[in-house]
């Protein structure tokens, strides 16, 4: 790996998506 | 979408800043490669090539969640692999409702994360070549130096903007 590439694993990939789905459920108003 | 672009796709649009980030590829024929560095460019440019013929609705309302790539130095909150939730309203003739509807939703998103401490600068010079006015930035203070989270604006096609994930991440932790 490079420097300024991370693996996501486990909470972390976790929290990672949950965002994005938090996110994307606020566009149905859009 | 894609990550490898022609190189010219972006030298062209962007800002001396974001050109000298670019991520090049070395091919094995003449064509130089790139990365791509962020995702609001390709999508105006395939806007102007009618790309988006089939979707009759005006304006066209898009979001996209994509790994984008940068060749900086890497710091706290600065990856040079990283993930952008970006939003456009593209087209159409109500500038100014597209404007408020970018307003209401970035309030929203934040809304989501009641813990997150920001600021909202609302009239920031950006650094991207192609936005036509003055645009909108969030920042965290507690980031340190790398604090934007979200940043957006005006542009010829339309308005955008887009959250950084990661840093939206490392603000929520810290």
């Amino acid at each position: 790996m490079i420097k300024g590439t991370r693996i996501l694993m486990n909470e972390e990939a976790k929290q990672y998506t949950d965002i994005i789905n938090k996110i994307r459920d606020c566009l149905h108003q859009f | 979408m894609p990550s490898i672009y022609d190189l010219n796709t972006f030298s062209k649009k962007t800002s001396e800043e974001l050109e000298n980030q670019i991520f090049k590829i070395q091919s094995k024929n003449d064509n130089d490669y790139c990365l791509i560095p962020e995702v609001t460019g390709i999508l105006q440019e395939k806007f102007n090539k009618n790309w988006f013929f089939e979707y009759k609705k005006k304006p066209l309302k898009l979001f996209y969640v994509n790994r984008c790539y940068r060749y900086e130095t890497p710091q706290k909150g600065r990856y040079r692999e990283f993930t952008q939730f970006g939003v456009e309203i593209l087209g159409g003739n109500q500038p100014e409702l597209y404007k408020t509807e970018i307003d209401n939703l970035v309030t929203d998103i934040l809304n989501l994360f009641p813990d997150l401490k920001y600021n909202i600068n609302p009239n920031v010079k950006r650094g991207l070549g192609y936005y036509t006015e003055e645009g909108f930035e969030v920042e965290c203070q507690n980031l340190g130096a790398q604090k934007q989270i979200i940043g957006g604006g005006r542009y010829k096609e339309g308005i955008g903007f887009a959250i950084g994930i990661d840093r939206l991440i490392l603000a929520l932790n810290s």
